[in-house]
Parts: structure tokens; sequence; C-alpha cells
């Protein structure tokens, strides 16, 4: 029997981030990891049903800002209430103060990471939110 | 001359047998004398005998001497040239044909002159008694021929020709018969002469009678004529009368009036004045007076005339039949019989009651006039016109108004001429001015100076026109010092307007530039607004390139390290795995969406499992990421291979240094589009020219500028015809795009559908932006356009949007037409012509 992997799940309207970005967690994570892609953040959470189903636990979400329907915050923070100890990430593209200001009202429940963003500091982040949580 | 003729012929042929006979007994007598001289032998005297014949037509033959020498004894040869000669002589008296016989006869003769003496003497007898015959035959003749001329002379006797007279010698009876004609012809001459002068002097008695009576016939036509002018005249002048009786019946009647007042007689034309038959106004004549109280004079002299007393012409008013007053001039003439006693009163009333209604209409309107001159509030001056001249003489007449303006008294004026009022008295070209004062209408200003110095500009018109016998001109003249005043005051008015239209166009102008900035500044503040969209545009591909780049820089190391090991490790098998999965991997990022790709995964990782595939979730992961599901025994095959996970893996790190690439070109076609919209959008056209520009391209470049802001939640619904390049100012007509879709998002509140329609129709393109938002309340549809006119809370919107948006459609002369109910949204349908 193989052992239990974990998901990484990465949400992005921009199919291009989306591939680019699972690929680039994939090369540093490897194949320790089930890596899971979603165009929105109801696609996500489909994809979070399955992954109960199949009784897989999610160990990170990546997860874009603004996109088409719900909004990266409020998914992370719906996750945040399912999974408290899942690693998340919130990819903010837009440069708008207010809004990043906003946003890190909410740090208590997801890390801001503003796009483009760097690949050693995001895997380094994931890193360190991974070893939090152990 | 027939009978001439004929008398010639008988002369002729007389004379030729006359010949003929001497010639015969001359041969005759030669053959006698032969034998004589040859019996005798002596000589014989010689006889001579000579005939003269003298023809009676002088110039027609010469009288021929003929000598006949009987006893003469000559040769025979001889008496032929002598006969030849004779003949010779009166040859040219015969016809040819004569001749000959003659010739043949003597020949004839000499042949047989021996032979036929006998017969030769037989026919000079018969040649004899022949001339005997043709020697009456010939007197007979003449007799006619005397004969003729008698009836020739007695014939122009008859003619009235008695200067003709009988000249002949006549013998005999005839002789006394042409005596006694001539006799006659001289009596009646003198007979014929007498007639004549008595006829003459007869003709001319009668000619002298004939000139009397042709002038007396002169004289009669000439009365004749008279008396027909007379009786032209005459019937003329009666129709005159009878048409002035029938005018005065129209306007007189007669009466006459006993001493007591009865009327006597009244002419039948009282009925036709007054309507009264003659009965009735017998009757009623006393009755008939109106309440006018002029009548009482009218009784008193009625009165007076029945007195006998002869009064003036006096005036009655009396009713008619119609109950119409009517006012009579009476004249009255009383008549006395040889006892100097009064009998009657002759009157004669005349109907004066139209001339004097005339008379008194005429007063009237003269008093209007007067009235209208005397207290007109313009100066009216008449005065007399000298045309020969041209000048304006001295004024006749001024009114009220003219004295009181000018200061001059009526009397000063009536010595004045309309020049003299001038302050200037010479026109603009120097001359004395007079010639608008005789012009007709039109109207002219000149500067007047009134008695006390004071200067009036005046504005006249003046008109000529003849009055009895002279020329005169009415001018009426305004006073416009105070309306001159207020022109001037007006052109200053007007230049003070004029002074402020300049700023105000100045103020127009930096306005417009003013438009053009706030244009330009909503533009930027537009893309402000979108900056962090437009950022996120750009952030998304250079992220995904930054990604890509170090995923590329990942593979490439693993590749270039599994390179050696994979070509000079590998099992035959592995490498046909390897080639065959390249070979049906996808190079490029997956169209597959992240469900699609779950879902397949899914599939493959239980046929996998199925299959008994070791680590299958790895090995699903690998082909899902290389986009092989089609799966066949060949693959089965080689996933059985003890190193196949490793091999697919190295597919995988090739394959994703091909897909990175791809992903790092779509990331920079993404953000080069949104750069380039970028530019476009804030380009500023400097030169402000209309160029030919592309609406669509226009539109989809703003749309991509609010592509992410879009994606948000707002679908775009295209509906596009085809549309023609418009000239429009580029940067300006985006802006309304702009604004538009601004709108359309802010009023759906970021969800909604925008359906973006365009149409050409003729010369007109029209875009129209619909949107499923709020909608526009009917009672501010008319203020949206207004500036600073919102609906936005503060801070969220300038309130300038729809008014820049009609600037500039106005600006490119066209209309914006919206349709919108509250809760159904709105569509903006923009109008623009192509060119």
């Amino acid at each position: 029997m193989e052992k239990e992997r974990k998901a990484i799940l990465c949400i992005d309207d921009e199919a291009i981030i989306l591939d680019s970005l699972r690929e680039q967690l994939e090369k540093n994570f490897g194949e320790d990891f089930i890596y899971e892609t979603a165009e929105s953040a109801e696609e996500a959470l489909e994809i979070i049903d399955d992954l109960e189903e199949d009784e897989i636990e999610i160990a990170i979400i990546v997860c874009d800002w603004l996109m088409p329907g719900m909004k990266g915050d409020k998914f992370l923070l719906q996750a945040d209430l399912r999974y408290p100890r899942v690693v998340k990430i919130l990819l903010t593209g837009q440069a708008n103060q207010n809004s990043i200001d906003t946003l890190e009202e909410l740090a208590d429940h997801f890390t801001l990471v503003p796009k483009p963003w760097n690949k050693n500091e995001l895997v380094q982040i994931i890193k360190s939110e991974l070893n939090k949580n152990e | 001359m027939n009978n001439i003729n004929l008398l010639k012929h008988t002369n002729r042929t007389f004379v030729l047998f006359l010949l003929f006979a001497i010639l015969l007994l001359a041969c005759v007598f030669t053959r006698h004398d032969d034998v004589n001289r040859e019996r005798m032998n002596n000589a014989c005297p010689i006889p001579t005998n000579f005939s003269i014949y003298k023809l009676p037509l002088q110039n027609t033959f010469n009288p021929i001497l003929f000598s006949s020498c009987e006893n003469h004894s000559l040769d025979t040869d001889l008496s032929e040239i002598l006969l030849l000669t004779t003949f010779r002589n009166i040859g040219n008296c015969f016809s040819a044909k004569e001749k000959s016989i003659f010739i043949l006869k003597l020949i004839f003769l000499n042949i047989s002159k021996s032979k036929l003496n006998f017969l030769i003497l037989y026919i000079s007898s018969i040649s004899v008694l022949l001339f005997v015959i043709l020697f009456l035959l010939h007197n007979k003749l003449k007799i006619n021929r005397q004969i003729k001329e008698i009836n020739k002379v007695v014939e122009s006797i008859s003619q009235k020709e008695f200067d003709n007279k009988i000249s002949g010698k006549y013998s005999g009876e005839l002789g006394v018969l042409a005596k006694s004609i001539n006799q006659m012809s001289l009596q009646l001459k003198e007979i014929y002469d007498n007639l004549e002068i008595k006829v003459l002097r007869r003709t001319s008695e009668i000619s002298m009678r004939n000139a009397e009576l042709r002038k007396k016939q002169r004289e009669i036509l000439k009365q004749h004529h008279e008396l027909k002018l007379a009786y032209e005249a005459l019937k003329e002048s009666r129709e005159k009368y009878e048409k002035l009786i029938e005018h005065l019946e129209d306007e007189y009647f007669f009466y006459s009036q006993s001493v007591k007042g009865d009327l006597l007689f009244v002419s039948p034309s009282v009925k036709k004045i007054l309507g009264y038959s003659v009965k009735d106004y017998r009757k009623l004549h006393d009755t008939l007076y109106t309440n006018n109280p002029d009548n009482k004079k009218a009784i008193k002299h009625s009165e007076n005339s029945r007195k006998g007393v002869i009064q003036p012409k006096y005036l009655k008013e009396i009713y008619d039949a119609n109950h119409q007053a009517k006012i009579l001039e009476i004249s009255e003439v009383p008549v006395m019989n040889e006892d100097e006693q009064l009998v009657s009163i002759e009157g004669l009333a005349h109907d004066i009651t139209e001339r004097q209604k005339t008379e008194e209409l005429i007063l009237e309107q003269e008093e209007k006039y007067r009235m209208l001159f005397t207290h007109a509030s313009e100066i009216i001056l008449l005065y007399e016109i000298n045309k020969k001249k041209k000048k304006a003489e001295n004024i006749i007449e001024g009114n009220n108004y003219a004295i009181e303006k000018l200061g001059f008294p009526i009397d000063e004026l009536r010595n004045m001429t309309a020049v003299d009022l001038n302050a200037n008295e010479l026109s603009q070209n120097g001359e004395e001015d007079n010639e608008e004062y005789l012009a007709d209408g039109k109207k002219y200003q000149r500067v007047w100076k009134a008695k006390g110095g004071e200067l009036i500009d005046m504005e006249i018109s003046s008109h000529s026109f003849r009055m009895k016998n002279k020329h005169v001109a009415i001018a009426v003249a305004r006073d416009i010092t105070e309306r001159k005043k207020a022109e001037e005051e007006i052109k200053f008015v007007n230049e003070e307007l004029y002074n402020q239209k300049e700023n105000l166009e100045a103020l127009v102008d930096n306005l417009t530039q003013t438009q053009e900035q706030l244009v330009q500044s909503e533009k930027m503040a537009a893309l402000g607004q979108l900056i962090s969209g437009i950022a996120h545009e750009i952030n998304t591909p250079l992220g995904a390139i930054k990604a890509s780049i170090g995923n590329l820089s990942d593979s490439l190391d693993v590749a270039l390290h599994e390179i050696p090991d994979l070509f000079q490790t590998q099992s035959q098998e592995n490498l046909r795995l390897f080639t065959y999965l390249f070979k049906q991997a996808n190079k490029k990022p997956s169209d597959l969406s992240s469900r699609e790709k779950r879902q397949k995964k899914r599939e493959l990782v239980n046929a996998l499992k199925e299959k008994n595939i070791e680590q299958a979730d790895i090995v699903a992961d690998l082909l899902t990421y290389l986009d092989v599901f089609q799966m066949n025994n060949a693959l089965w095959n080689y996933l059985k291979i003890p190193d196949a996970v490793k091999v697919i893996r190295s597919v995988r790190n090739f394959i994703s240094l091909l897909k990175n690439t791809n992903t790092i070109n779509i990331a920079v076609e993404k953000a080069t589009k949104t750069v380039f919209a970028l530019k476009k959008y804030a380009h500023r056209d400097l030169e402000g020219e209309k160029i030919s520009t592309d609406i669509i391209d226009g539109i989809e470049t703003v749309l991509t500028l609010y592509h992410n802001q879009l994606k948000q939640g707002i679908e775009i619904t295209k509906q596009y015809d085809k549309l023609p390049l418009v000239k429009c100012y580029q940067d300006e007509i985006n802006q309304v795009w702009t604004n538009l879709i601004q709108n359309a998002i802010q009023s759906m509140n970021q969800e909604g559908t925008i359906t973006i329609t365009t149409k050409h129709t003729g010369n007109m393109v029209s875009v129209g932006f619909k949107d499923t938002g709020s909608g526009i309340a009917p009672d501010i549809k008319d203020k949206i356009f207004d500036p600073f006119f919102t609906t936005k809370k503060q801070g969220e919107g300038s309130g300038l949007g729809l008014d820049i948006v009609k600037k500039i459609i106005d600006k490119h002369n066209g209309t914006i037409e919206l349709e919108s109910e509250l809760g159904e949204g709105a569509n903006f349908i923009i109008h623009i012509p192509v060119e």
C-alpha cells in the first residue's frame, strides 16, 4: 500500500498561472503530495468535497484573490472555518493599497503573497507554515 | 389705187396694140415699095408723120419719139434694126413674155416677108380695126376716170372739205358739171363757214349758262350741308336738353302757389324727389316741415313771398314720403296781373340734400385733415417747388408743431425755404442742397437749425404734387435727435457686446481647451480606476512567466542530467515508451479545464489500478500532465515495464520545457495585448483632427483594459455588424466607450450582462451598450447628461462621465438615444455619421 498523500490545492482563474503554479509546487514538493487545481473558488469547494469523500487530507491551499465569482479571501475564510490547520496562501495581484489593508486584517486566517510571487519566497512561506502546523 | 393700176394697164395695152398696128402697116408699105422699086425704080417723096404720145402717168414713161417713114426706102435689115432699136427703147416697158412674142413675130415676118405679103395686109386691116375699137375703148375709160374724179370731189364736199376743186379740164357736159360742182363747193364753203361761226357763238353762250348753273348747284349743296349740320347740332342739343331735363327732374320741381298758400300746380317731378304724388303733395305740403329750427325762417320767407315781397333763395327741410329729411332750396317769384295785383307765386324747389351732405362731408374731412396737419406731432411743411430751376421755394404753410419746434413764427417761415432750415446749406458734395427736398417718398436726414440755434436731427420724407397751377411739396420731418442718441448708445452697447462676445469666445476657447483637458483627465481618471485591474492584467502573465521560467530552469536541470542516462542505460523498451509518450504528449498548455482534467485523471487512476499498474496515482498524475488519456495495448504493455514511471517522469520533464515555453509565449501575448491597449487608450491625439477609426477595435481595446474587472462577474455579449471606418477623434470616441462600459459595470454592481451591438445603416453607425443593471428612473432621464449629476456615492463618480460622452458625441454630430426602464437596465445607443 502506498503511504497516504496529502493534497495541495491551487486556485486561479488564469490557466497559465494555475498551470505554472502547480508545476512550480510540484517541482518543489515532489510526488509526496497530490496536486489539485481549480479555476474558481466554487470549483475548489467541489474538489474539497471530493477529497473529503476520498479521505484525502488537504495540506496547502494557494488561492488567487481576484477571480470571477467568489473571491479568494472569501473562499479562504470558508476554508479556514473547515480546515483551520491547512496552510492557506492568498495570491494578491492587485496593487490596490486599500484592498491590501483590508485583507491584512485577515492575516490570522491566511497568508498574503503578492503577485508576481517569488518562487523561493512562496516555497519558504509554505514550508514554514507547514512546520507551524506540525 | 386699183383704179389707177387698171388705167395704167389699159394704156399700156392700148399703146402696145397701136405700135403693133403701125408696125404691121409699115411692113405692108415696105413690101409695097420693093415691088414699086422693082417696077418703077424711081424715088418717091418722103412723107413725114410724127406722132407724139404723152402717156397719162407721169414719171412712169418717158415720152418716146417714134418716127415712121413710110416712103423712105429702107433696107429690110435696116428696118429690122430700127424695130429692134425701137423695141430696145421701149423694152423696159414690157415683160419678158411680151418681148419674146414680139421677137417671134418679127422673125416670123422676116422669114415670110416675101411669101406672105397678102396675109400681112389682111392682118394689118384687122389691126387697124382693132385699133379703132381700142381707141373707142380708151375714150370710154378716160370719161370714166373724169367721172370718178368728179365723184371724189363731190364726196369730199359731202365730208365738208371744200378746198378740193375739180382741176382737170373737162369738155362737154362733164366740163359743165365740173364747173357747177366747183361753184357749188365754193357756195357751200361760204354757207358752212357762216354756220360754224353761229354754232361757236351759241356754244359759248351755252357753256356760260352751264357755269352759272354749276355755281348755283354748288351753293345749293353748301346750303344743304349747312342745313344738315344745323340739324345735327339741333338734334344734339335736343338730346342734351332732354338729358338736362331728366337731370333736372331728379333735383327740381316747380310749383305755383295761390296767395292763400294752396298749391295750384306742382310739376310731376315732385314724385321723383319727394316720393309724393302731385295730389298728395298739394294736400300735404304745409305739414311736412321737420323740427329743424331753421324751418322757422323758411316759413317766414314763404309768408313774405305770399305778400308779394320778393325773397332771396331760402332753405327748408321737409320729410319725404319715406320720412327722410330733405333739404330744398326754394326760389319764389310773385306773379302780378295787369293791375299790379298779386295773382300767384311761382316757385322752384331744388333738392340739395345730397349736395348738402357732400359739402358737410367735405367740410368734415377738411376739418379732420386740418386737425391732423395742425396738431400732428411731426413737423409738416408745405412749400412751393420750382421744377425748372430744381429748387425748393418759399414755405407756404407750417403746422403748429413746426412753429413750436423750430421757433420761427409762421410769417417768418413763409419767407424761408426748406433749405434755409438746414444747419449746413450745402449738401455733402458742396452743391446747394435742394435735390432731396424735391425727391419723392425717399427718407433722408438733415440737421436743422431752430431759431434759437438749437440743432435738431431730422428724418424727412417729402412728396411733391400739383396744387392748382403750382408745384408744391409736403415734407414731414421727425425729430430723431433722441433716436440718434439712442443709436449712438446702441452702437456703444453693441461695441461693448462685441467686446464681451470676444471675451466670451476666448472663454469658450478656454472652455473647449478645458473640455479637452477634462476629457483627458477623465480618461486618466478612468485609467486610474482601471490601473489596479490593468496591473493585475500585466502581473498575471508576468507571474506566469516568472513561474514558468523557474519551471523551465528546473526541468532543464533535470533533463540535462537525465539525457545521458536516458540514451546510454535505458532499455529499448524504455526508449520506445519515451518516444511513444513524447509523440503523444500535448506540448502546449492543456485546453482542458481543471474540472475535465480531474475527471479524466480519476478515470485514469481507476483504469491503472484495474490493470495493477504500480504507483497508479503518480502515473495518472504524470499522464494527466502529458494530456495522454488514450490508453491502448501498446501503452499498457509499456506501463508494465519496470522503469516505466521513471521514463514517464523523463518525458514529463522534456514536455515541461515545451509547455512552460508555450506558457511564457501566451503570457507575453497577454501582457503585450494589455500594454498595447493601454498605449492605445492613453494615446492623446495632439493634431486634433478626425481620423478614420475602426470603432470595433476601439471597443475591444477598452474591453481589454476592463478585462480584469469584467471577468469578475460580467458577461459581455457581442452582436457586431461589420462597420466601415468612421471619421472621428479617436481618443475621444474611445472615452465614450470607456464611460459607457464603466457606467454599465457600475449600474450592474459588477454582475450581469453587457450586450454590445454595432450597426451600420446608410451613412450612420450606431453602437449600443445594453446592461442588465438598475436602469434609469424617468424623472432623471433628462438630467443624466448634465455635468456633475451623479447617482453614485461621493467619490465613486465625478458626474462628468455622461456629460463628456454627450459633448464628444455632439462634436461628432452624433446623437445619443437612451432606452431604459427602472429595474430593467439601460441601453445607450450612440449614432454617429460615417463621414
